[in-house]
């Protein structure tokens, strides 16, 4: 019967930074519901609050407004104690491993950390979950007496998951994982972490800039802009399901060899750049207009509300109705 | 410039048997038997992982070498030997005939001084103008690359512009003086997705504009495939395939190759259970381990291949392929089809 409700249940969460008047609204008004097993891709360009959300998701950051239900319970009226005692079932992987671990300490060592710190194990059961963790991401055990610098970038990862799933997690935020490795090592370090997914049943929120590597991964993918919500849709079939103007450039703007030799063909011009710089103000209406090619009256006066394209898909765009699927912003 | 007998005109840089080592108790192999050229006008990709080799290529050209580097072989830069030149003509070089793009334009800007003045620095250096004439030549270059209201923008520090903007200036100081080379170091690594696109589109405008040549060095093939006429793939230090763009990234003949495109999803299509993942990692191989440095981590590997290692063979067309078993025909994908039944 649990399994029927969300493990996260977000609702009109909003993040400030700076206070009065001239708070700026990282975070702006996002809900969303995360179902056990699922992954969530969360999209944007940097600055769009991404990182910020999930970080408030996990009560890292105390959010301004609105509320987290993790399993049931509300995040945001815990005290310290409390959220300590819940953090070992909420993870977070970071971008750059070499500097989230730990240089002077052994690998073993940065494993058994949190099982201390959780009281989840001491000893001789410590190391056997330290074994079998280093196992599950295809590390010899070996590697526990080893130090940082004697692993290459995506080794260095794999070390990094081990020490978020030691402690036995349910969800998992992924924070660009695999941004700074390598392409072939990407592969490897995304194959992982399905598996893991499976043979732990994991919930992950994940977050990149990477719209393929997002589809690949994620059931669902947020596509965020400037603090809110643009759209929310499964990612089977985001290209062509896609109704916001700003997830199809963000479509468009997705490069592979093949098609990227295809669009060479086209007239040379040097396009102004100022256009596609997000906007330093935060504008009455949708956050969107300046960039967007449909804008209207009302984008400039009423913010979009998020509505259900259908089940599943969300969308917030006034015009999305008349916007005919797969027409490029 | 007068040009020595039989030396290509329109040739702008060329790599002869090019080998980088770093001295530090023993020597480490960076680059191994590196041959390319660059002609006037063209685009040469230069693709590979971290550590390959490819940023100390670009910094080989420009003699930006720590001094434990030992070098090996011919840089030729306009008909001229780089290694022969003494300090002061290098220096002439550097951001003269010959400019430099890095991947992160705030660590390469200076945040003290003003945009205008980074450009009028290099304008005074290479070009003799001066004061207003300076001023306004840099206003013209950054209206060049894109940038609105450049007359204002020229009183701008780097801080104040955004990661694109601070890209596109960086740009404009590098094409200040009018380069015949311009080495561009994964110039769109750090950048968001739509503001990449705009970076590569202004790049071939600005070539085609200035008919410059670009050395383009990115592990990124995407990118790489939106400005390349040719592309050189590099592998622990050695090229392991080069050919025209088009071709090589259509139709990959050297198993690394076609590793390295095969390992990226795409957004449309059907979705798949695994990405192919090329297994281990570039420190499995080196320079100068025995036999193909690749084949600790090719699908294709056979006997031999951790023996000798394979020359770097003509398979036609202007193509080259590092591997025991290219030939004219052989083509990794249509083989791991073949595996695969």
């Amino acid at each position: 019967m649990t399994d029927a409700s969300p493990l996260v249940s977000v609702s009109d969460l909003s993040v400030e930074f700076g206070g009065g008047r001239r708070a700026f609204r990282a975070v702006d008004g996002v809900s969303f519901e995360l179902m056990r097993g699922e992954t969530l891709g969360v999209i944007g360009e940097s600055g769009c609050g991404k990182s910020t959300l999930v970080r408030a998701v996990l009560q890292l950051l105390r959010p301004a407004g609105g509320s987290v239900l993790f399993k049931g319970r509300e995040l945001t009226r815990l005290g310290g104690r409390e959220l300590r005692r819940m953090r070992h079932q909420m993870q977070m992987i970071f971008q750059d491993p070499r500097s989230s671990l730990d240089p002077r300490w052994s690998v073993g060592k940065t494993l058994r950390e949190p099982l201390a710190v959780h009281g989840i194990a001491s000893g001789r059961e410590a190391d056997r979950l330290v074994d079998e963790m280093l196992e599950a991401v295809a590390l010899p055990s070996s590697a526990g007496t080893r130090y940082p610098h004697e692993f290459s970038g995506g080794q260095l990862q794999r070390i990094a998951i081990a020490r978020a799933l030691v402690v036995k997690p349910e969800l998992v935020v992924c924070d660009e994982p695999t941004a700074s490795l390598d392409v072939s090592v990407q592969a490897q370090v995304v194959n992982l972490l399905s598996e893991l997914q499976e043979r732990f049943g994991l919930t992950y929120i994940f977050i990149s800039h990477d719209l393929a590597i997002v589809r690949h991964l994620a059931h669902r993918v947020m596509i965020m802009y400037f603090g809110r919500v643009a759209e929310i849709l499964p990612s089977e079939d985001i290209a062509p399901a896609a109704r916001h103007p700003y997830t199809r450039t963000l479509l468009s703007a997705v490069r592979d060899p093949a098609s990227a030799i295809q669009r060479r063909a086209r007239t040379l011009d040097i396009a102004p750049a100022e256009a596609l710089e997000l906007p330093l103000l935060q504008p009455d209406g949708c956050y969107y207009q300046m960039r967007c090619a449909h804008a209207e009256a009302r984008c400039r006066s009423v913010t979009p509300t998020l509505d259900e394209v259908e089940a599943s898909h969300s969308v917030a765009c006034h015009r999305w109705r008349s916007l005919a699927q797969g027409t490029a912003a | 410039m007068k040009q020595p007998y039989g030396i290509d005109r329109d040739e702008v840089l060329a790599l002869e048997d090019l080998s980088v080592g770093f001295v530090h108790g023993g020597t480490s192999t960076v680059l191994a038997h590196v041959s390319l050229s660059i002609r006037r006008g063209e685009t040469l990709g230069l693709v590979g992982e971290s550590g390959c080799g490819k940023s100390t290529l670009g910094r080989a050209v420009m003699r930006l070498l720590p001094s434990n580097a030992a070098v090996d072989g011919e840089i030729r830069l306009l008909g001229r030997d780089v290694r022969a030149m003494d300090d002061r003509e290098i220096r002439r070089l550097r951001g003269g005939s010959v400019a430099m793009i890095f991947q992160n334009p705030m660590s390469a800007l200076n945040p003290v001084l003003t945009i205008g003045r980074q450009i009028t620095e290099a304008l005074e250096t290479h070009t003799g103008l001066r004061g207003r004439a300076a001023t306004a030549r840099a206003v013209e270059l950054l209206h060049l690359v894109g940038i609105g209201r450049p007359v204002d923008r020229v009183h701008d520090y780097p801080h104040q512009l955004s990661g694109g903007m601070r890209q596109r200036a960086m740009i404009a100081m590098a094409v200040s003086c009018d380069p015949k080379l311009l080495i561009a170091d994964e110039p769109t690594t750090a950048l968001d997705v739509t503001v990449q696109t705009q970076i590569l589109d202004l790049l071939a405008a600005l070539q085609e504009k200035l008919s410059m040549a670009i050395l383009f060095i990115s592990h990124d093939m995407a990118a790489v495939a939106s400005v390349a006429d040719r592309v050189a793939v590099m592998y622990a230090g050695r090229i392991v395939e080069q050919g025209q763009a088009t071709a090589l990234l259509l139709d990959p003949a050297h198993p690394y190759t076609s590793g390295l495109l095969n390992s990226v999803p795409s957004v449309d299509g059907a979705k798949l259970a695994r990405l192919q993942a090329i297994p281990g990692n570039v420190s499995a191989g080196s320079a100068e381990a025995a036999g193909c440095s690749f084949h600790p981590r090719c699908r294709f590997a056979v006997t031999g291949c951790d023996a000798e290692a394979p020359p770097l063979a003509d398979i036609g067309d202007g193509r080259a392929s590092r591997c025991w078993l290219a030939t004219e025909d052989w083509r990794p994908d249509a083989a791991a089809r073949g595996l695969a039944t």
